[in-house]
């Protein structure tokens, strides 16, 4: 099956990656824009499902990592990416073949797609998450113990740092210094793989599918006036956890992270959500029911746009929906590095599907 | 002998309309006038300002201010008329390639606006740091080639300026020695806070109506003239005063006021605090909340003519539905717009002997309304099918009320606008209002705007409420000090975080905004100069 990512599909990409982010990665407002005039100018790009990979593919999974304020102000100045594959290239002597994006939940769906229309190379249906996380180890690769590094990192002129560390943590806390002294904005490839190791559950396929049919159908049932929570509750693997009106936000910035607490009330119930960039725990009339790995979302009720954490406004009338996490995430490994414990919850994940 | 300036005189210049009246120190209307506007804008309110001295017998030295609100901004973008050519300077050593000036906006617009673009040295990192060195050379050389692609007005955009115009600031400084003041300059750091391409957008925007606007404004205070030495203010998107100065220099600000004074001015005639106002005019209606006298904002990023801009807006839901509003009847169904011929009606419409079924004729027919001298015979429906009409109108107007009413079912809906009399007798419900003036609720809203002074500081963070809570009491204070008496309190309060900066520093941006004051006339000079 030939599958093509076109300018076409890029509004209901947006609108599942952010649903997918569980609250945080970013707005894609402009990366979406860049990915779009990309398709318009060099055509679609071929979206490759894990099992048409080759073993011996070459695959440059690719993200942002920063301050997504940064990204609003500092436009990509479009050096990064092209550096990226050009050192991976010099590094591996061999170019890539397959990119990737890292993280498909919030801005980062969009990241390879500029490079990938450009270089008419496929993009892989898949990604490390499944959602969004805020650090780069959280990571599938990393479970199956996959080696980080060789890893780059390339800012807005197209200077790069390449790493080499003992494991996906040390990277994380470099990098992120990196990036800090490149302005808290720059391009990232971490756990370069094989077709072969990407076959061997280094990744969580069909990510990019996911995230496009969850936005086609919140996109399809607006045009239809049909009541889209309902519609994306029945379509896809969501939950529908309470509904109401937004009447606290309680946030502070913490070590450059957004940290705080929404309230959502009705008549009957209020709903408070814990966040630290992404929504982290769900508790209605204080009992909590569902914690990460498991993605919750935020959907204005009339229109099903989904509210990131990061604007958050008094008076939205919303809906709380949460998804499943993906399995990786729900064994005790997975929980280990994203469950409510690794957030400082003095408690147990709690799933939706239970 | 001290001046007794005790009444206040607002005008609205609306697509179809140019409306005033004229209050006295209770906010109540003394008269009101509604005239067709003029293609010259002016000579529309110079007929009001004759009616509306003529009417009262209020002598010109008792007027204490002429606050004007204008839709003619957002018009000129809708229609790209009389804009200028705008040359786009991007301060941004890092030469952002991936998005340039203007690359989402419609076409037809883009073509009348955009000069040229460059992208030159500088810009802030977020830590503080310049991004490049700016360059004074390449500055000039780029500000003579947009000149020579034919700019009339520039647009000047640094990354992080919200957090540092100093490099704005200069480039402005740099061009004025050279070329004088022959391109009016716009610096988007006074216009936008963080988000690069809104910022860019409305600097971009402004400039462009610049030349424009602030002739139609200067025409206006010359009119104004004519009339009554008050002064003569603008009223900006959020409900609140600028000079004419300011309006001439950064009209983009005006280009929200129509439906904001609609909305507050309809729920003050109403006598009510907290309402759902429908602005029914002749091509369009507009729908708005109103919540302790302030228009509620709008939640999402704002949008002119599909420019999106990151602007405090009105929250405003519209559908082409007016008096004018041409009806099409197929069949079994019956459209009602998007067409409008409302500022023909008199000739169009067919109770005034012309070929068009409009909205209008249908609440004639209905019996909803009285005109003197409707031709009821020429009307090509009958009263039962007219009566259809209308309830299908009200149903469309009804299901965006539900929708802007949200969780506050109870709240009581006001009309207003011209178009208000086509359901005079006809009200969807029980909290249902159309109060007396509703047919200038605009003008009203704009005699009623409110004095404002903002402070914009960059502070350390480390006692935020202290801090905060200090500037809150300072910027009251300058309200106060513009001749304001009674209550006062903020509007806006923004908190741009210097994240990476130790510190905890952030640039806050405070607007306090209080009742105009009615003691004597030195007041308004003094707010004049402020």
């Amino acid at each position: 099956m030939n599958n093509l990512i076109t300018a076409q599909d890029i509004e209901a990409l947006a609108c599942g990656a952010t649903v997918l982010g569980s609250g945080g990665g970013g707005s894609p407002t402009y990366s979406k824009s860049i990915a779009q005039q990309a398709l318009e100018r060099y055509g679609p790009v071929k979206l490759l499902s894990c099992d048409q990979l080759r073993d011996d593919d070459l695959i440059m999974p690719v993200s942002m990592m920063g301050a997504p304020l940064v990204a609003l102000e500092r436009i990509e100045s479009g050096k990064e990416l092209p550096a990226l594959y050009k050192e991976v290239s010099r590094i591996m002597g061999k170019s890539p073949t397959v990119l990737m994006a890292s993280e498909i939940g919030g801005s980062n769906i969009f990241t390879p797609l500029a490079l990938a229309a450009q270089l008419q190379i496929p993009i892989l249906d898949a990604d490390f998450i499944g959602r969004a996380f805020p650090e780069l180890h959280m990571s599938s690769a990393e479970l199956i113990g996959l080696p980080a590094t060789p890893a780059v990192l390339a800012d807005v002129f197209g200077n790069t740092v390449t790493f080499n560390t003992k494991d996906g943590k040390t990277l994380e806390r470099i990098a992120r210094a990196a990036t800090v002294a490149v302005g808290s904005d720059a391009a990232v490839t971490i756990y370069v793989m094989t077709g072969a190791q990407a076959k061997n559950n280094a990744v969580i396929s069909g990510s990019f599918s996911r995230a496009k049919k969850i936005g086609k159908t919140i996109l399809s049932a607006r045009t239809c006036q049909q009541d889209v929570i309902n519609v994306l509750i029945k379509e896809t693997s969501g939950v529908l956890l309470g509904s109401g009106v937004i009447t606290d936000i309680n946030q502070t910035i913490t070590d450059g992270f957004l940290q705080g607490s929404v309230t959502l009330c009705n008549d009957h119930e209020s709903i408070i959500i814990d966040y630290q960039n992404e929504y982290l725990v769900v508790r209605v009339n204080n009992i909590t029911c569902v914690t990460t790995p498991d993605i919750i979302t935020i959907l204005e009720q009339d229109t099903g746009t989904p509210v990131q954490s990061e604007s958050l406004t008094y008076g939205i009338r919303a809906c709380v929906v949460a998804f499943p996490a993906p399995a990786i995430w729900q064994t005790s490994a997975g929980l280990a590095l994203v469950g409510p414990r690794a957030f400082n919850y003095d408690f147990d994940y709690k799933s939706i599907s239970t | 002998m001290k001046k007794k300036c005790i009444n206040r005189i607002g005008i609205d210049i609306g697509g179809t309309n140019t409306d005033g009246v004229i209050i006295d120190e209770n906010k109540k209307i003394i008269t009101s006038y509604k005239t067709p506007t003029s293609n010259d804008l002016i000579s529309g309110v110079k007929t009001v300002l004759t009616q509306l001295f003529g009417q009262s017998q209020i002598l010109p030295e008792n007027i204490a201010g002429i606050f004007i609100g204008t839709t003619q901004a957002t018009n000129a973008i809708l229609q790209a008329r009389n804009v200028s050519r705008v040359g786009v300077i991007r301060l941004a050593g890092h030469n952002p390639e991936t998005l340039l000036p203007c690359y989402n906006w419609p076409h037809f617009l883009r073509e009348n606006v955009l000069a040229g673009f460059v992208t030159l040295d500088g810009g802030f990192e977020c830590d503080g740091r310049e991004i490049t060195l700016c360059d004074k050379d390449k500055l000039l050389y780029a500000t003579k080639k947009l000149y020579d692609l034919g700019a009339e007005s520039l647009a000047i955009t640094g990354v992080f300026s919200p957090l540092n115009p100093a490099q704005e600031l200069w480039a402005q400084d740099i061009i004025e020695r050279e070329y004088g003041k022959k391109f009016p300059i716009t610096l988007s750091h006074i216009i936008g806070t963080v988000g690069f391409l809104e910022r860019e957008n409305a600097a971009i925007l402004n400039a462009t109506l610049i030349n424009t606007m602030s002739q139609a404004f200067s025409f206006m205070q010359e009119a104004c003239a004519l009339f009554t030495s008050a002064p003569v203010f603008v009223t900006q998107n959020n409900g609140t005063l600028m000079t004419l100065e300011q309006a001439c220099k950064y009209p983009v600000l005006t280009i929200a006021a129509g439906p904001t004074n609609s909305f507050i001015g309809g729920a003050r005639l109403a006598g009510l605090t907290d309402a759902i106002i429908v602005d029914i005019g002749g091509t369009s209606t507009d729908i708005g909340l109103v919540k302790n006298g302030f228009a509620r904002r709008s939640m999402h990023n704002a949008s002119v003519g599909d420019v999106t801009l990151n602007f405090p807006m009105p929250d405003v839901l519209s559908i082409a539905l007016g008096g004018g509003s041409e009806i099409v009847c197929d069949n079994n169904s019956v459209s009602i717009g998007p067409k409008s011929c409302a500022r023909d009606l008199i000739t169009q419409s067919q109770i005034f002997g012309g070929p068009l079924l409009t909205l209008t004729d249908c609440a004639v027919k209905a019996g909803n309304l009285e005109i003197p001298g409707a031709l009821l015979d020429r009307i090509s429906v009958d009263k039962k099918q007219s009566q259809k009409i209308i309830m299908q109108a009200r149903e469309s107007i009804e299901k965006l009320i539900t929708r802007m009413a949200g969780q506050y079912k109870d709240l009581p809906v006001v009309f207003v606008g011209g178009g208000a009399a086509l359901f005079n007798k006809n009200l969807l419900y029980d909290r249902c209002v159309i109060p007396n003036y509703f047919d200038v609720a605009n003008a009203y809203g704009a005699a009623c705007s409110r004095v404002a002074a903002t402070i914009d500081a960059v502070v350390c963070l480390d006692e935020r409420d202290r801090i905060l809570e200090k500037l809150s009491a300072q910027v009251c204070a300058d309200v106060v000090a513009k001749g304001v008496n009674g209550s006062v309190s903020i509007v806006q309060k923004e908190i741009i975080p210097y994240f990476y900066v130790p510190g905890n520093k952030a640039r806050v941006i405070v607007t306090a905004a209080g009742e105009f004051g009615f003691t004597s006339g030195e007041v308004l000079d003094k707010f004049a100069k402020v």
